[in-house]
């Protein structure tokens, strides 16, 4: 565990360096889960820019026992969740209305792909699987928490996550096929 | 939870995936923090800039009225300056001894005011006003100023109606608006024309015996009255002429007896052993913290045997504890005011106090090494050995309810200054004062050492700006003073916090 209590007690103090430092720390980090949580990189940077700002508001609230790196992790996921949730752009797509349980997939696909693309595929599914997904397969939330925390039922959680989950195997699958072939194409 | 192998390959896939975000985004988020920063220095500031604005306001008032009271003066000279064949001139309007005997109509002498007008050739001594509803305090409607004007047309020796219808026929009433407080001339300037300068006139004939009634609410600061019987009489009567003592006082409205607002102050706290240390420089808290600490040093080990002898010993006295200046304090809060009588209310609140004091102390190091010999072991949470270098600012922040009466020392609505007296309940909410060990010639934190609940009492003077405002503010300088001492018992030494400095209410809303 790093020891960051130097740089947040500076940041504390309205250092610019040091509130810069620790931007710089994690920016590049959180900005992959503002990715995955998005469907444009300029969604992505609006919920890091928002983030951000929290995590300096709420710096003094920080405990030094803690790591500093979860610490910020959780606000830039609550920023958002919060950014979907306000956002008229995706709020039509948030909408939890199957609630339908569908058969879990056994299939466990080797990912031979870069985390970028499968970003990409996540990003891809509506808004309402991809956040249960970010939130349960990522982030490691449970179900019940979901539930609490989207305002939906659990098991409207298991089941979007579970569609989310059977989509992106197919499509993990599709991907690798067409890179099998891409790849014989090449040679 | 991952549930199987595809959910733990997703988590350490997405692990190290990093996007580098564009400059921008650092740069928007710097911009945010500065300016949230600013946001909370400003908040900070606010009471003191409260203050600045208040004592702005005050003196842009108080120039306004120096301006009123010139351009009255000015006024009145020009009004003195007009010729008396306009019909208008003060000296037209003044009453003579022997026709004020003559022109009074039987009535009684307490309600009965006398003008004689002489327009142009015509001298008529005909006026009396019946002033209605006397009384310092009225309502609304007992407010009506009503006067009849009676004129003594047939017992008038020297009235002349005919030669006045000729001279001045048909008149015209007209109502001239005006805003209290300021001053018009009023030239009657059309023979036609009767010029009212009030705020509410009402006008209404009463028969048979040429008499004329009005009502005036408000206070006027200048009537101008021409004549309205057709053709027949020109009368200008100004009431600045008149005796303001025996006018009523005129309430405009319903008195709101409630005020609801914020309150904040600045000044300067201090540390005293009683009251009378409200204005020492110096805090007499220090003498008896070494006095206290001799005690202790007596009853300790820590004393030196220099003689060598068993029987006699000589005190190993540690240094005299630093002198704990005065420092800043501020408050904030929240009040309800209730209006008991017209001159006294009562108010109560609830507001945020900090108070600090300064002293210097040695560089700060952590009790693991510190030699406690002092018998009540208090649970130390810093040390500053009594180097006294640096320099510590003791904070206390406290939560306080006080209660307060005012009086209103004088009776004028347009600045009303009021007596403030009051107690309050404090809890303290948070601390870092140091205390000094004789033993060791040094500070130290002890929290457990302070009485979290406290008393005290209040006084000050305030005046009310902006009074006919929607929004009025009281500014005025304030002391307190905590009667509960801030040790605990047990400690064997007094510490109370004194506070001067100047506080400000502005009345957000009234009911």
């Amino acid at each position: 565990m790093a020891d960051y209590q130097q740089l947040v007690k500076d940041c504390l103090k309205g250092k610019a360096k040091a509130q810069q430092e620790l931007y710089e720390l994690f920016a590049e980090q959180m900005l992959g889960i503002c990715y995955r949580y998005t469907k444009s990189l300029a969604d992505a940077e609006d919920i890091l820019q928002e983030g951000f700002i929290k995590v300096f508001k709420y710096l003094h609230q920080y405990r030094s026992d803690g790591e500093l790196g979860a610490w910020v992790r959780r606000i830039m996921v609550n920023t958002a969740i919060n950014y979907l949730k306000q956002n008229s752009k995706y709020q039509y797509d948030l909408s939890f209305t199957d609630t339908t349980l569908h058969p879990v997939s056994e299939d466990n696909p080797q990912l031979r792909l870069q985390a970028k693309e499968l970003a990409n595929l996540v990003r891809q599914l509506p808004t309402g699987y991809q956040t249960v997904f970010n939130m349960h397969a990522v982030e490691g939330f449970t179900h019940v928490e979901i539930g609490e925390i989207l305002g939906i039922s659990e098991g409207t959680s298991r089941s979007q996550y579970m569609r989310a989950r059977n989509l992106l195997i197919n499509w993990i699958e599709k991907h690798s096929v067409e890179a099998k072939l891409g790849n014989y194409a090449g040679k | 939870m991952p549930e199987n192998e595809f959910e733990k390959e997703v988590q350490q896939l997405f692990d190290g995936f990093k996007l580098k975000p564009t400059a921008e985004v650092w740069t928007k988020v710097h911009t945010r923090i500065r300016k949230d920063r600013r946001k909370r220095r400003f908040i900070l500031w606010l009471p003191l800039l409260l203050l600045v604005l208040g004592a702005g306001s005050y003196w842009i008032v108080s120039n306004l009225d120096n301006q009123q009271i010139e351009q009255h003066s000015v006024a009145k000279k020009s009004e003195e300056n007009i010729s008396p064949e306009e019909g208008s001139t003060k000296e037209a309007f003044e009453i003579p001894e022997k026709e004020k005997s003559t022109a009074d109509l039987s009535l009684p002498k307490t309600e009965n005011k006398e003008l004689s007008t002489k327009a142009e050739n015509n001298q008529v001594n005909t006026n009396n006003i019946i002033k209605e509803g006397r009384g310092s305090d009225l309502s609304p409607s007992s407010a009506l100023v009503a006067g009849s004007r009676q004129l003594a047309n047939n017992k008038a020796p020297d009235l002349d109606f005919e030669n006045a219808s000729i001279t001045h026929p048909a008149p015209v009433v007209a109502h001239v608006k005006k805003s209290p407080g300021s001053f018009d001339l009023n030239k009657t300037s059309d023979n036609n024309i009767i010029q009212i300068n009030t705020e509410n006139l009402h006008i209404s004939e009463n028969s048979g015996v040429s008499a004329y009634t009005y009502s005036v609410t408000g206070t006027p600061q200048s009537v101008v009255l021409r004549s309205n019987i057709p053709g027949k009489i020109e009368e200008v009567k100004s009431i600045n002429s008149l005796d303001r003592s025996s006018m009523p006082v005129v309430k405009l409205g319903k008195r709101k007896l409630w005020e609801f607002g914020i309150e904040s102050g600045i000044g300067v706290s201090k540390m005293g052993k009683d009251i009378a240390d409200l204005l020492s420089l110096h805090s007499e808290t220090d003498k008896s913290m070494t006095l206290n600490n001799m005690s202790m040093v007596n009853s300790s080990s820590a004393v030196s045997n220099l003689t060598g002898r068993d029987n006699i010993y000589v005190l190993a006295i540690a240094p005299s504890a630093s002198t704990v200046k005065p420092g800043m304090a501020w408050n904030f809060g929240i009040f309800a005011k209730w209006h008991i009588k017209n001159r006294l209310s009562l108010s109560t609140g609830l507001r945020y106090n900090y108070f600090s004091t300064h002293r210097q102390v040695g560089k700060i190091f952590y009790p693991s090494g510190f030699n406690n010999r002092n018998h009540s072991a208090p649970s130390y949470a810093a040390c500053y050995p009594g180097d006294e270098t640096n320099d510590y600012t003791n904070k206390y922040h406290y939560i306080t309810m006080p209660v307060g009466l005012q009086w209103q020392l004088n009776r004028g609505i347009k600045l009303p200054i009021e007596l403030n007296v009051g107690a309050d309940l404090k809890w303290m909410t948070a601390t870092n004062a140091l205390h000094y060990n004789g033993n060791t010639g040094s500070y130290f934190e002890d929290k457990g050492r302070f009485n979290k609940f406290q008393a005290g009492i209040s006084a000050g003077v305030s005046v009310r700006l902006f009074q006919q405002n929607k929004h009025p503010l009281d500014v005025g300088p304030v002391f307190q003073y905590n009667i509960s001492n801030l040790i605990k018992k047990g400690y064997d030494y007094n510490q109370n916090i004194i506070y001067g400095g100047i506080n400000a209410r502005l009345v957000l809303w009234k009911k």
